[in-house]
């Protein structure tokens, strides 16, 4: 019954005219998106090789101690999953006075967005008819009258209605990846066919959901006309409310202070109160043990060299109290240091604690949870950021404990070469970012895709309950 | 009768559960755009009271605008540190978030309101003017009562657009009031006529699609398929043009990265300063920190002069694909009307690089003057619309005339048995 049930489905919708329409919109939306950003990844990807080989022939050629971490500025290699979702755009983030704005302005369109606006809308409008439409046209009680169960129906339609939704999108999704295997400049490897399939395997719990929400309503609603205002209106929470107001309200429950303040906050710690503390140290020094030479306080640059070329005690006095002092200096900056570090720390576990909030709010809508799968799947999220950061501060120590070593060999072939001289860096490490396995990105995307099965779940069961009391006259 | 026609729309529509829900959800969401949009505002107000640099100093920074809590655009970027040095010009982002998710989801400010949900909601109010009224039969008995065509389809679009506006205006009339009122938020005369502007913006953005919806209500015969097209459209228009036209615009025009760019002016300058290093060595070296700042500043001059044009070409190309949509339109003049567009942040660089001209001798202390004062007014609105406004204004009245027109001739041709 359940067979028969979802072939009358896919063949109800397969005939009707909003299928050809979906299929062709669908297979417009996206080969037009890969096209365009496979064209714009290929230009950034010469880009960026070419960057790093002029990056690279600077160092060789203008090597030196002095500005080597200037002058090796990691760049981050665009990914070639970026032709499917664009994720964080890293131009949108405007690091510099050049940057372009428009992305900060506008956001391209790219398969996220063709998922989460167009294939949610779309799921809606096929599912919020299945229960109150066939109640409109006078089926539902034929239906139930041949002995078929609420629930056969109930999920034989919701079976349908998704395969005919997934069918025009798959094949999109085929003709995409035909062109770029075929027609594109982006290589694909092998783990990359696994990626897109787990891509596609999001994408379609996330329709799915959509067309639970909608068959949810359709059992809530005597008429479509209802079933469709109430769909929309959850469409509108869930996909375009609870996703963008979710970082602006973690940032008002959980406030945290900017990375202005901070910085403030520890270049004060560092400059003004570390100057006021030394001052007041070194003032108890001279006090207690150096009373003796404190008048060199009061003397010029060239008094105090002149009692030191006439007076040996004084002059063995002033380098005891030189060592005291730089020691003391020393563990006033260590001192202030720590202290900035405490503030830095903190402000560092805040930021995570909001942002954390942020995401528990994000989960509450299954756009969220697809656009954390699909951007983590696509090395394009913000787990990304993180695993490229840990690498490159980590490629930042090597390379700078090969920059010292070069530089004290340098210095001693000849103690007169300074942080200013050339220093050959032919030999340095290279940095090459290793990109989380597949496996650990499957990983990451368990609980998005976790929730999304919890979304269908609960509505589905949502709309069984409704069913069941559902008045089919 | 024009009148006659519209006041049954309204009657007919103010009792509906459709009405109820839809001004419910938009008042809801006005309110907690209010809420989140005032508290960004909040915090980039206590960032400016932090950044702010003493007078007389290089390092340049623009006051928060109340505006951005209308429409935010590009205001995280327009509230940048400017820091001015002799190596070039740096922008400094500590006043911005450290939560990555803003830059994951949009911004739910009173524009992304205006541009999503008046559009949607204003499509919902129209997609069945005309195709219920055939299903229900009543429009052949309208038509056989002596309603001419032509008043029964402006009957309807008044009707259905005024069902629409006037909820909204009165809701942003109580936005404004409360925006007001709300601590450290100063409305001037200036300021209430940009929002005048935003209120009059939207509703000619919601007549378009009332359009639209009433155009596609007028060629097709059943509800269902006029709810199916007319959301169609709205998807294209909101998301896909002004998304494509993005991304279409940065594959034609293209823009050397931001991160060439940097590079490129960063490995000058190491190199001005090395060389310059070495040169000092030699017996017969001259002033070369001189010349070594002016090498520096001679290839960030190259670099930014060959960079504009074709910042300027993607600009360009940008705002004419993306002004395909009444969306794109919308957003450019919402945000250019708020001091917190494309305009402003182009008016705002100029600015600072021309400062940077002025005061580069003093930035590098080769006289004892000390630098300017930057002072920087945003675009009054008479500028806005002279360089850009008027341009989006027009495109967003065309598209209403094309609608109007679409749904003239659509109904005239229409069957109504």
């Amino acid at each position: 019954m359940l067979r028969l049930i979802v072939e009358k489905e896919l063949l109800d919708n397969v005939l009707n005219f909003r299928f050809l329409a979906v299929c062709v919109v669908t297979l417009l939306l996206i080969l037009s998106s890969i096209i365009v950003l496979a064209e714009y990844y290929r230009a950034e990807a010469a880009d960026y090789y070419s960057r790093v080989s002029i990056q690279d022939e600077f160092i060789d050629t203008y090597g030196h101690m002095n500005r080597a971490g200037w002058m090796s500025r990691l760049s981050r290699e665009p990914s070639r999953y970026s032709v499917l979702v664009t994720g964080l755009d890293r131009e949108a983030s405007q690091e510099n006075f050049v940057s372009n704005p428009v992305p900060a302005l506008l956001s391209r369109l790219d398969l996220v967005s063709i998922v989460t606006l167009v294939m949610s809308l779309v799921a809606i409008l096929f599912s919020h008819s299945l229960i109150s439409g066939e109640r409109e046209d006078g089926m539902l009680k034929l239906m139930l009258s041949t002995g078929a169960s609420r629930g056969v129906i109930l999920f034989g339609k919701y079976l349908g209605g998704v395969i005919s939704l997934l069918v025009p999108f798959t094949l999109g999704m085929l003709a995409a990846l035909a062109y770029l295997s075929f027609g594109s400049s982006v290589q694909l490897e092998s783990a990359d066919l696994g990626v897109t399939a787990l891509l596609l395997l999001v994408s379609y719990a996330y329709i799915a959901a959509f067309c639970a929400l909608g068959l949810f309503f359709s059992t809530r609603s005597a008429t479509s006309d209802v079933a469709v205002l109430k769909s929309l209106f959850a469409w509108v929470i869930l996909v375009l409310v609870l996703p963008n107001i979710s970082p602006f309200l973690a940032a008002q429950l959980y406030r945290i202070p900017s990375r202005a303040s901070i910085d403030q906050q520890t270049n004060h710690l560092l400059d003004v109160e570390r100057d006021e503390i030394w001052r007041t140290r070194r003032r108890e020094l001279v006090r207690t043990k150096y009373a003796d030479i404190a008048e060199v306080f009061s003397l010029s640059q060239d008094e105090i060299q002149k009692k030191v070329d006439s007076d040996p005690a004084f002059k063995s006095r002033l380098a005891e109290y030189s060592k005291d002092a730089q020691s003391l200096i020393e563990q006033v900056n260590r001192e202030q240091q720590q202290k900035a570090d405490v503030i830095q720390e903190a402000f560092t576990v805040r930021s995570e604690n909001q942002e954390a909030l942020a995401k528990a709010l994000a989960y509450l809508s299954p756009l969220s949870n697809f656009v954390f799968a699909s951007t983590d799947l696509t090395e394009t999220g913000l787990a990304q950021d993180l695993y490229w950061g840990r690498q490159a501060g980590e490629y930042d120590r090597i390379f700078w404990a090969h920059v010292e070593r070069k530089y004290e060999q340098e210095k001693q072939k000849n103690p007169a070469y300074d942080s200013n001289d050339y220093l050959n860096l032919r030999d340095r490490p290279r940095f090459k970012y290793q990109p989380p396995s597949v496996a650990a990105r499957v990983e990451m995307v368990l609980l998005p895709l976790g929730v999304l099965a919890l979304f269908n779940a609960l509505f589905l069961w949502g709309a069984f309950v409704g069913f069941l009391k559902y008045d089919v006259r | 009768m024009v009148w006659i026609i519209a006041r049954k729309e309204i009657l007919e529509n103010l009792n509906t559960y459709r009405f109820a829900i839809l001004s419910g959800l938009l008042a809801l969401l006005m309110g907690v755009s209010l809420l989140v949009s005032y508290g960004d505002y909040r915090l980039a107000q206590e960032n400016y009271d932090v950044l702010r640099p003493p007078p007389n100093s290089p390092n340049l920074i623009i006051e928060p605008t109340p505006n951005a809590i209308v429409a935010k655009g590009l205001e995280a970027n327009l509230g940048r540190l400017y820091e001015l040095t002799g190596r070039g010009i740096e922008v400094r982002q500590n006043q911005q978030s450290v939560n990555r998710l803003f830059s994951l989801f949009a911004v739910p400010d009173l524009l992304f309101i205006i541009k999503v949900m008046l559009s949607l909601i204003a499509i919902l109010f129209a997609y069945d003017a005309v195709s219920a009224e055939k299903e229900r039969g009543t429009l052949k008995l309208t038509l056989a009562s002596g309603g001419e065509r032509a008043s029964v389809i402006l009957g309807k679009f008044a009707g259905r657009f005024l069902l629409v506006f006037v909820p909204f205006l009165g809701m942003f009339l109580a936005y404004c009031l409360v925006l007001s009122l709300l601590p450290n938020i100063q409305l001037s005369g200036p300021h209430w006529g940009r929002l005048a502007f935003a209120a009059a913006a939207a509703g000619l953005y919601a007549f378009i699609f009332i359009g639209v919806g009433i155009a596609v209500s007028s060629t097709v015969h059943r509800s269902v398929t006029a709810l199916v097209f007319s959301l169609s459209v709205w998807i294209l228009f909101v998301f896909i043009v002004p998304n494509l036209g993005t991304t279409i615009a940065t594959a034609v025009s293209p823009l050397p990265p931001a991160e060439r760019v940097e590079m490129q002016g960063r490995l000058a300058s190491i190199r001005a300063i090395y060389e310059s290093i070495q040169r000092q060595k030699s017996p017969q070296a001259g002033n070369e920190q001189l010349r070594m700042i002016r090498e520096i500043r001679a290839a960030n001059s190259e670099m930014l002069d060959s960079y504009r044009p074709k910042l300027n070409g993607l600009l360009s190309t940008t705002r004419t694909l993306v002004r395909l949509s009444p969306a794109g339109a919308l957003t450019f003049l919402e945000t250019d009307i708020a001091n917190t567009g494309l305009l402003e942040e182009v008016r705002l660089k100029d600015a600072v690089t021309g400062y940077y001209a002025r005061n580069f001798e003093r930035i590098n202390g080769w006289t004892k003057e000390p630098v300017e004062s930057f002072h920087y007014d945003r675009a009054s609105l008479n500028e806005v619309l002279s360089q850009s406004g008027l341009v989006d204004l027009g495109i967003l009245i065309l598209f209403g005339g094309i609608f109007l027109g679409v749904a003239f001739f659509g109904f005239y041709a229409y069957d109504p048995r």
